[in-house]
């Protein structure tokens, strides 16, 4: 387990790496310049190549890549060209939103996506498992932003039961936090649990008709713990996959319903600082991103070498 | 009813009536805006939206008002010498900074100075000029050569404590004290800025006008909110979530239909197609002739806005309500919509059939939507052509470069400084180098007064006409939509926050 470990570990390591030289390179072939943004649009030639020099954007290229490179290895992400704050501070402000989302929207959808996913399994082929199929399809077709917005319309503006968007910081109270999360995590969770449910069932009917379940069934096991402590144990390693891959995309990829709901998370930070060019925390969001779905992937597969040892080799 | 309810009622009336009377600043205004300025500091940047929101922080000597005439501010009056280079400007006493400490002329040297070093209006329209105090009540400007319109590169030029303007000598200030209605508090960066009212604060005389007169403030705290998404604003609006909150032109029905809420559209700019005179098709004065001919600028705002009270249809760099700088040498190269001419022109142009490349930018609706039917009148007349759409970085990148784009189609703001538009810039995007427009700017800057500077506005309107720089499209309004009470609200590039007053 260890040696498994170790080479997830290092492979961590190398991917990390290659996607940080990726968008440095990316950020340097795109158009536009911070310099020009920052200073306006009655600015001269010369205050713009003055602010070049401030953001150290007249050094080589690969010069700057090093030395970016470096700073981040002694923990120093560099500073904002737009808010002149430190990157980790900007990030770690916006970590907190993105994380309550992500979570409440993760919750949902495994609270929805597993038991109707076991629910249809168990029915297969009869009215309830098409009903569920019907569900699942609808919200696989449904992107997570149009839902938002019925539901702002709905529970936002008729109903006027949640607010339409913003944040409120757990610190601000538990209620109010929950009040501002409950329409973006919902929309969110909801369309995410129809990829669960389906895969759950999936997952469920391929052991349910393997020859050891029926064996069970046959010793007169109860049709209960058949499913929970046979068939669940054995269809999980696809469920926690999708599990674990989702909520790092929850985390980093949330921007669409974070901008719409104007939640001050991840998401959003990583649009605003693309539309104007700020590198350092383009690539800092980036790296963070990086991180994040590199280390699900490493939990999933440890997780998934937990629960089945043939997977470690 | 008894005597104690009879007291209790006694005291609620009055309790109001004091109030009422008292005029204090009260309650929250809540501002959402479509994205946050770079910064607060309109020496280092010279963005709109910056200059917009730290107005109601900082203050000037001198500011205009709604016709863009220079009012005073916290220059009581100014004095020109005889050749025109020396201003000596009069403070007005008696007034604080946000930190408590009284403004004093060696605050003001030193903002100014700051100013005039760091900032492109000081550097372009008094390079080399130097400000000192004479007395405790009187600071004076001494240019290298003098500029009648110098006044309105001031409007910008915020004063600060000495100790500031000493502590920020190159880079941005990020410690805002200012003397102005409101007094910074916060800065949460992609949300919001919190303003609350200065209690101490200190009103130049005069009917609130523009950005001059009594800027006395009428909300205790000010929230200024970051929402990048039209949708997110126009829901926030409607849920009563916002107070005021720019919208877009497509949202315009909305607002005139709702019962609870307004549309404030006060005249922005202008819509330009600006030629690349530096390379290309448009370096030929017959090609821009002939473009210039093919557009129709009626189908073109037709197909821009939804309703035609957001735009007008008129010639001239400067904007309606501003009848000093009215001209009509302009007048014949504008609207001219004759295909026919056009195409023969361009035939006689000597055209190879290059492509056209039309330079916009998708989030502007001001740019994209203009430009797709600049592209199809261009193709009616003969031109070969390729809309170029892209994101504003990349549209200020492009537009740099003389080999990337034919034409662009953008916005310009009016300022109170019509020689001071970008377009006539030989480095800038566009690269106008017309000997009649500069000869006119030079002839207008060295004028006496801004009254005799704007006669000569005429020269460079007969230049633009025989050198067709860019073809003006037409005047824009903003849509900002807000809550009934704020119908009366004055607007001058953005809402004077100062103007809204709570319900009382």
């Amino acid at each position: 387990m260890l040696r498994y470990l170790a080479s997830r570990l290092l492979a961590l390591g190398t991917v990390t790496l290659v996607g940080s030289l990726v968008v440095f390179s990316l950020l340097y072939v795109v158009p536009g310049d911070p310099a020009m943004l920052l200073a306006g649009e009655q600015a001269s030639a010369d205050q713009i190549a003055q602010l070049h020099v401030q953001l150290g954007l007249d050094k080589p290229y690969l010069e700057r890549y090093v030395r970016w490179l470096l700073e981040v290895l002694h923990g120093n992400l560099g500073y904002s060209f737009y808010q002149s704050d430190a990157v980790a501070d900007i990030i770690a402000s916006r970590v907190g939103p993105s994380l309550s989302l992500a979570v409440i929207a993760q919750l949902i959808a495994t609270a929805i996506g597993v038991p109707l996913g076991v629910f249809s399994a168990r029915r297969r082929g009869q009215t309830g498992d098409a009903a569920v199929m019907g569900f699942s399809l609808i919200g696989m077709a449904i992107p997570s932003f149009v839902l938002g917005l019925i539901m702002i319309v709905v529970f936002g503006l008729e109903l006027d039961w949640f607010p339409v968007g913003g944040y409120a910081p757990m610190s601000e109270g538990v209620v109010k936090w929950l009040l501002f999360l409950v329409l973006p995590s919902v929309s969110l969770g909801l369309v995410y649990s129809a990829g669960i449910t389906r895969m759950t069932r999936t997952s469920v009917i391929g052991v349910m008709t393997k020859d050891y379940t029926r064996t069970a069934r046959a010793k007169g096991v109860p049709e209960r713990r058949i499913i929970y402590a046979h068939v669940l144990r054995n269809a999980a390693m696809p469920i926690v996959t999708i599990l674990g891959m989702g909520f790092g995309a929850l985390i980093t990829g949330a921007l669409v319903t974070e901008t719409i709901f104007d939640i001050p998370g991840l998401g959003q930070l990583m649009v605003n600082s693309i539309s104007r060019r700020d590198y350092p925390v383009i690539q800092g969001t980036v790296l963070l991103v990086t991180v994040v779905i590199v280390l699900m992937n490493f939990l999933v597969d440890v997780a998934c070498g937990l629960i089945d040892p043939r997977t470690r080799t | 009813m008894n005597f104690r309810n009879i007291r209790a009622l006694v005291g609620f009336v009055v309790a109001i009536a004091c109030s009422a009377g008292a005029n204090a600043a009260s309650g929250t205004l809540t501002y959402a805006q479509l994205g946050q300025p770079s910064s607060l500091d309109l020496a280092i940047t010279t963005d709109g939206l910056a200059s917009e929101i730290s107005r109601n922080v900082y203050e000037s000597l001198v500011t205009t008002d709604h016709k863009m005439d220079i009012a005073p501010m916290l220059a009581d009056s100014w004095t020109f010498s005889e050749d025109g280079t020396v201003v000596t400007f009069n403070l007005r006493q008696g007034i604080r900074f946000h930190n408590g400490a009284p403004m004093t002329a060696a605050d003001v040297v030193a903002s100014m100075n700051r100013y005039t070093r760091l900032s492109s209006w000081g550097t372009q329209a008094m390079p080399g000029a130097q400000w000192s105090s004479s007395s405790p009540t009187t600071v004076t400007l001494k240019m290298q050569a003098r500029n009648p319109m110098v006044l309105l590169s001031l409007i910008n030029a915020w004063v600060e404590p000495a100790q500031i303007a000493e502590k920020f000598p190159k880079t941005a200030i990020t410690e805002h004290i200012g003397t102005g209605p409101y007094r910074f508090v916060e800065w949460k960066p992609d949300q919001q800025i919190v303003l609350e009212a200065f209690k101490d604060y200190s009103p130049a005389k005069g009917k609130s006008d523009g950005t001059a007169g009594d800027r006395t403030p009428g909300y205790q705290t000010v929230v200024i909110k970051f929402i990048p998404d039209g949708q997110s604003r126009m829901v926030g609006l409607r849920s009563g979530l916002y107070d005021i909150a720019a919208m877009s032109p497509d949202d315009y029905a909305m607002l005139t239909s709702s019962t609870a809420l307004t549309a404030i559209t006060p005249p922005q700019g202008g819509i330009y197609a600006i030629y690349n005179k530096a390379s290309g098709v448009f370096s030929k004065l017959d090609a821009r002739w002939a473009a210039n001919a093919a557009i129709d600028v009626k189908a073109i705002m037709e197909a821009t806005y939804p309703d035609p009270s957001l735009y007008s249809l008129r010639s001239g760099l400067m904007l309606a309500s501003m009848p000093q700088w009215e001209t009509n040498a302009d007048r014949a190269v504008y609207n001219v919509n004759d295909p026919k001419a056009a195409a023969e022109r361009l035939k006689r142009s000597g055209y190879d059939g290059a492509t056209v490349r039309i330079l916009a930018v998708k989030e502007f609706a001001t740019s994209y939507k203009p430009a797709v039917v600049i592209q199809q009148q261009l193709q009616k007349v003969g031109f070969k052509t390729e809309l170029v759409v892209v994101d504003w970085p990349t549209y200020q990148k492009k537009r740099a470069d003389p080999a990337a784009f034919d034409v662009m189609v953008q916005n310009f703001n009016v300022s109170g400084d019509p020689f001071n538009f970008t377009f006539f810039v030989k480095t800038w995007p566009g690269f106008t180098d017309s000997a009649e427009i500069n000869a006119g700017i030079t002839e207008a800057r060295s004028q006496a007064s801004p009254e005799a500077a704007s006669k000569k506005l005429e020269l460079v309107a007969k230049g633009w006409a025989d050198y067709i720089p860019g073809t003006k499209i037409a005047d824009y309004k903003n849509v900002w939509g807000a809550k009934k009470q704020f119908k009366d609200m004055q607007m001058w590039i953005g809402p004077v926050l100062w103007t809204a007053k709570p319900a009382r």
